[in-house]
């Protein structure tokens, strides 16, 4: 079973997650935990990401995601600008690039984008909305295994 | 000969040299983190003289799975070839965790990929002998500079240009590869014109930052140079392969070259096999605590020197910089190599075969040089010759016995030798090579200029032999004071703990493996594997790092100040000096070779002590003269030689149980009874025989049930091969062309011994064919004079970055009648040609006048436009008669060709000291013929005040009547007063002719 979802063009994209990398710098991270390079503002001292940047600007921090890509439609998606940057736009990269770019405006690679574009806004939507569900439920779980443990007492040797 | 018996050589010493130069390596001590990324690939070329690119393929591997496989092809490739790769690629999956298409790429595509991948990505790229597959995809190449000097810098992404030519293009880099020897290469990628700001981030940053002036050169792997540093073996994939249990091998292919499905099978295969041996190495070498990157690991000394790094031992100069240069320089004139010689030559005796177990880390552990790895100051103790004297007095070899005595001899001694047994390097034979012998050496008493300065074993070594005390003039003792702080206890391998501030380094890695066959918690494969990395590391940290010189290869000669046997330095330029390395540190490697000497000098003592005698000796190992009862045996030039007793060998080996520093239980005794003395079967002692011709020139044998000689082989009646490679392994095998087999040689081997013992021989079926070796195209220097080829050509058909090459050599007298031929410097070359049929054919070109000359191997000259070349059966005879020069007859005369039997040591008198730097620089290529000139091979340190030609020879001139020396030398009267003046100096055949004529006059 593969670790990693298929690829369009797996060297570009590792060079893409590389280069943000670099940028940042090996002990890059925002104050508020933000650590995924592509959402770091590069050449920000101390290292900011971009949510926190556009706070400290009193701007909002949300994006426009254009779920079907710029190229095919004008929808856009209110996400965290965090996200659009690190998430979204990266997964759009893996698209073929004409679907990507349809400079012909092509209708059956508009109708792909569209596709793709829900694909990838749902699994992030279901992802965001549903994930820290499932990891609140773990934490309960695991406290109430602790109390239980602790009612017990210490172990005998 | 300059008094009776005795031959008056110049004798050439190391120097230690401080140049001045730019361009300094820097090791990073940082940990780094290894990509998670690996881009490998190999190609497939045409097996015709251009070697072009026809295909190859490649692996983009993240994580270990592989998400993309692809194939690409050659700029000139056939409609043909290409129909084939295409339908191939539609007929076949890609290799990929996600199965898919296989990419399908131009070589333009395929450098794109690579670019990306390899230096926007900075991912590890991998290939096996990256050299030649880098070659492959280039589009062209330049001669490289800094840094590269002497290597190629490749060009690899190309534009065209407005005028239709196509050109490199400047913002992307360029690729440098710098032969060192045929493992290993310096490779790099150049800085480019305005690089992305990406680019100028240093792979470390913290901060994400550009340096200004950061050049990323590459995280270039080569399996070929790491598999190397890891065993210390040269490796072929299919080797290193098997070596690393690789689970899909090396695949074989009919026919290399022919574009075909089973071709590109082969070749996919091979990628494959590539980045499973890239998992395998990487994960071996990550056993390893050391925090040195893989892609620099150039050698076993490279880990070796970064385990000491990991213990928290800097290099003893860099902790001590302040260490006087002088004695840094004394102690490199008292550095010579490994003892190595034939004692009795090109006669079959009795032997048995004997080695000392792990000669370097024994000796430095008897010496205690371990204290000096690890202390925190090394004292020098000056004018301690009196002491010295008393030391030498008493000193015998019984005393030597004594493990309290080897701690003694921490020390170096300047003596003005007067037929002293003494290390020497001298230019013992004909050719122009620098040859370390253990002779007789005088100087003269009243002269301080002929004082020389050797380790304290070595002065040890002609006390017991001769019982005399040298002359000492100087002596100086050096001394470990304190502990370093900091020391860090490690783990070898991960496996083996030693705590360097506790416990003798030496004596761990040698007890631990040799104790690895007690040990029931291993498995055969991870026992095995711990024991050649134990072996690897004993002698990696033994020896070598301390004498590590590097020439550098340098745009323009550079100053440098040397010290020598004298105290004051001296300064001088050369083109090419020597850069010692980082853990450098002569005192330490003078003593470590200088206690292996005294080694074999305490078992020479031994042996004829009982009146015996021994066939050969080679740094740590001898073979001794013996046989099961003992007794006379026939021998030419010693008809009545004495062999010692089986029994009586054993009693010797005993004795060295008294120098163990092992624990008993693992070694019994630090001189072994090899186990070639042994049936493989049976395990009771068989009668070995040695024939020897020269030093490193010897076979061991037995005789078979019908009394004919059957070599020591490995698998059929021996653990290991017992015929040495040593001067024919430069030769292609002239039975199968393309094969690493080199049953060839044990065949010459045999032959040889059989015609020698009176047994039918002289029958090798290959004798009559001509003698090729192969060669690659290392550097520009070696592609200049092939430059006519290219002319005119596209860079596909021309000969590119190390292609392979064909050489041959002209017999004596076999060169060709022109005037415009010296035949000092003649070599031929060709372009590979795989079809022997046409070597006859083809023209050759000589490596040193560019000119084009046919070849023949009949006859007994060259003619005006053909060279008269040597067959495999003329090499042989060659090989067989080479002469042991560094030793004498048994009538004192020099040994010469036709010298058989028992040999002696020369007397030797100094003519003049020479100060050279490293003499075994490119050792592949001085045995394939392709260096002849002495500078290229070695650099030569003039010291004005012991400039021979100021001292010596121009007051002798100046005595010397004009008219006569005309005569005598053939140099006209106004060349002589030129001379005579000062304002000339001859060249080296005239220096040859005066010298001569002055010797001849008794004026010098």
């Amino acid at each position: 079973m593969p670790r990693k979802p298929a690829q369009r063009d797996p060297i570009g994209s590792y060079a893409r997650k590389s280069i943000a990398a670099r940028r940042v710098g090996s002990g890059g991270q925002c104050a508020c935990g933000e650590a995924r390079p592509e959402a770091l503002i590069t050449g920000s001292k101390p290292m900011i990401c971009a949510a926190c940047k556009r706070k400290r600007e009193g701007k909002s921090v949300l994006d426009d995601h254009h779920v079907r890509a710029a190229a095919n439609g004008p929808e856009t998606l209110p996400v965290p600008v965090n996200d659009h940057r690190a998430r979204l736009s990266i997964d759009q990269y893996d698209w073929p690039k004409d679907t990507l770019e349809n400079p012909t405006a092509n209708t059956l690679l508009a109708a792909a984008a569209s596709i793709r574009g829900h694909i990838n806004t749902n699994l992030y939507l279901t992802e965001k909305l549903l994930k820290p569900a499932a990891e609140l439920l773990e934490r309960l779980a695991l406290e109430k295994e602790s109390k239980k443990e602790s009612k017990k007492g210490p172990k005998k040797a | 000969m300059s008094h009776s018996g005795r031959d008056a050589l110049p004798l050439a010493v190391r120097v230690y040299p401080k140049p001045k130069i730019k361009y300094q390596r820097q090791s990073s001590q940082k940990a780094w983190r290894r990509p998670n990324a690996i881009f490998v690939f190999d190609t497939e070329t045409r097996t015709d003289q251009s070697q072009r690119l026809t295909f190859g393929s490649y692996r983009f591997i993240v994580d270990g799975e592989c998400l993309e496989e692809g194939i690409f092809y050659g700029d000139d490739i056939s409609e043909k070839d290409l129909r084939t790769i295409k339908r191939y690629v539609a007929e076949h999956a890609a290799d990929t965790v996600h199965g898919g298409r296989i990419q399908l790429l131009t070589r333009d595509g395929f450098v794109r990929k690579l670019y990306r991948a390899a230096y926007k990505a900075r991912c590890l790229l991998v290939a096996f002998n990256t050299p030649f597959d880098a070659g492959r995809v280039a589009f062209n190449w330049v001669a490289a500079r800094g840094r590269f000097a002497g290597g190629f810098a490749l060009e690899l992404w190309s534009y065209t240009d407005k005028d239709g030519s196509i050109r490199q293009k400047s913002q992307r880099p360029r690729l440098c590869i710098k032969h060192i020897d045929s493992k290993r290469a310096l490779k790099g990628f150049t800085g480019t014109n305005n690089p992305d700001r990406e680019d100028l981030i240093p792979p470390d940053s913290e901060t994400g930052e550009p340096e200004k002036g950061f050049k990323f050169r590459g995280h270039i792997l080569d399996l070929r140079t790491l598999a190397f540093a890891l065993t210390d073996r040269g490796h072929t994939l299919e080797s290193a392969c098997e070596a690393f249990g690789v689970e899909h091998r090396k695949q074989r292919v009919s026919k290399h070259g022919i574009v075909s499905k089973e071709y590109i099978e082969y070749n996919r295969r091979d990628v494959l096999a590539t980045s499973e041996l890239a998992f395998k190495l990487l994960d071996e070498y990550d056993k390893h605590p050391i925090l040195l990157q893989e892609t620099k690991a150039f050698s076993p000394a490279s880990i070796g020197k970064a385990y000491l790094r990991a213990m928290g031992i800097p290099p003893i100069l860099e902790r001590q910089p302040n260490f006087p240069e002088r004695y840094l320089g004394y102690a490199a004139t008292a550095f010579f190599g490994g003892r190595t010689s034939a004692h009795i030559r090109k006669t079959a005796v009795p032997i048995v075969y004997t080695d000392f177990l792990s000669m370097y880390p024994t000796v430095n552990s008897l010496m205690g040089l371990w204290q000096f790895v690890i202390a925190r100051e090394i004292r020098v103790i000056e004018h301690r010759q009196s002491e010295i004297r008393n030391f030498l007095d008493e000193v015998t070899a019984e005393a030597l016995f004594k493990p309290e005595t080897w701690k003694q001899l921490c020390g170096f001694v300047k003596v003005i030798p007067g037929g002293d047994i003494l290390p020497s390097r001298a230019k013992y034979s004909e050719s122009n090579d620098w040859q370390v012998a253990v002779n007789y050496i005088y100087g003269t008493s009243e002269n301080p200029h002929d004082a020389l300065w050797y380790s304290l074993p070595d002065i040890v070594v002609s006390k017991i032999l001769t019982g005399r005390i040298p002359n000492v003039v100087d002596a100086f003792r050096i001394e470990p004071v304190g502990t370093l702080v900091g020391l860090k206890p490690v783990k070898l391998r991960g496996a083996i703990q030693v705590d360097p501030k506790k416990e003798d380094f030496f004596r761990v890695v040698i007890e631990e493996r040799k104790g690895l066959s007690l040990r029931n918690d291993l498995n055969d494969t991870e026992r095995e594997r711990l024991n050649k990395a134990l072996k690897v590391l004993a002698n990696a940290t033994s020896y070598g790092i301390y004498a590590e010189m590097n020439r550098e290869e340098s745009d323009e000669p550079v100053n440098v100040k040397c010290h020598g046997v004298d105290a004051e330095p001296f300064n001088c330029r050369v083109a090419h000096p020597d850069v010692p390395g980082k853990y450098c540190f002569p005192p330490l490697a003078a003593l470590i070779t200088g206690g292996a000497r005294l080694m074999l000098a305490l078992l020479e003592n031994r042996i004829t002590k009982l009146g015996g005698t021994y066939a050969m000796e080679d740094t740590d190992s001898m073979a001794i003269v013996a046989t099961e009862q003992g007794g006379q045996i026939a021998c030419a030039g010693s008809p009545n030689l004495q062999a010692l007793s089986w029994k009586q060998v054993d009693a010797i080996a005993a004795q060295f149980a008294m120098l163990n520093p092992y624990d008993p239980k693992v070694a019994k005794s630090i001189l072994k009874i090899e186990d070639d003395n042994f049936d493989a079967k049976t395990q009771k002692q068989r009668q070995l025989y040695c024939f020897a011709i020269s030093a490193k020139r010897y076979a061991l044998f037995v005789n078979g049930k019908d009394g004919a000689p059957t070599l020591l082989r490995d698998r059929v009646n021996n653990h290991d091969d017992r015929w040495s490679q040593h001067g024919l392994g430069h030769l292609l095998n002239p039975i199968e062309l393309e094969s690493e087999d080199r049953e060839w040689i044990a065949q010459i081997w045999l032959d040889i011994i059989r015609r020698t013992m009176g047994h039918a021989g002289g029958n090798l079926s290959f004798g009559n064919r001509l003698a090729v070796g192969r060669i690659t195209i290392s550097s520009p220097a070696v592609m200049k004079p092939l430059a006519g080829l290219n002319v005119g050509k596209k860079y596909v058909d021309q000969l590119k970055p190390f292609n392979f090459l064909l050489t041959c050599h002209v017999r004596r007298a076999g060169h060709p009648t022109g005037p415009e031929v010296d035949s000092e410097h003649f070599h031929l070359i060709a372009p590979y040609e795989s079809d022997p049929t046409k070597w006859l054919t083809i023209p050759w070109i000589d490596q040193y006048t560019e000119n084009q000359y046919a070849i023949t191997t009949t006859g007994h000259h060259g003619t005006r436009n053909a060279a008269r070349v040597k067959t495999y059966e003329e090499v042989v005879r060659e090989y067989e008669y080479h002469p042991e020069s560094k030793c004498a007859d048994s009538n004192g005369n020099t040994c010469d060709k036709q010298t058989v039997g028992l040999l002696q040591r020369r007397h030797v008198e100094l003519d003049y000291i020479k100060y050279i730097g490293k003499e075994s620089n490119s050792l592949e290529e001085v045995e394939a013929g392709l260096i002849h000139a002495e500078e290229n091979v070695y650099t030569e340190y003039t010291d004005p005040r012991r400039d021979e030609w100021v001292s010596k020879i121009l007051p002798a001139l100046k005595k010397a009547k004009l008219s006569t020396l005309e005569k005598m030398t053939g140099i006209s009267r106004r060349a002589l007063l030129d001379l005579r003046a000062g304002r000339s100096r001859p060249n080296r055949q005239n220096w040859e002719k005066i010298v001569l004529a002055l010797r001849q006059l008794n004026l010098i």
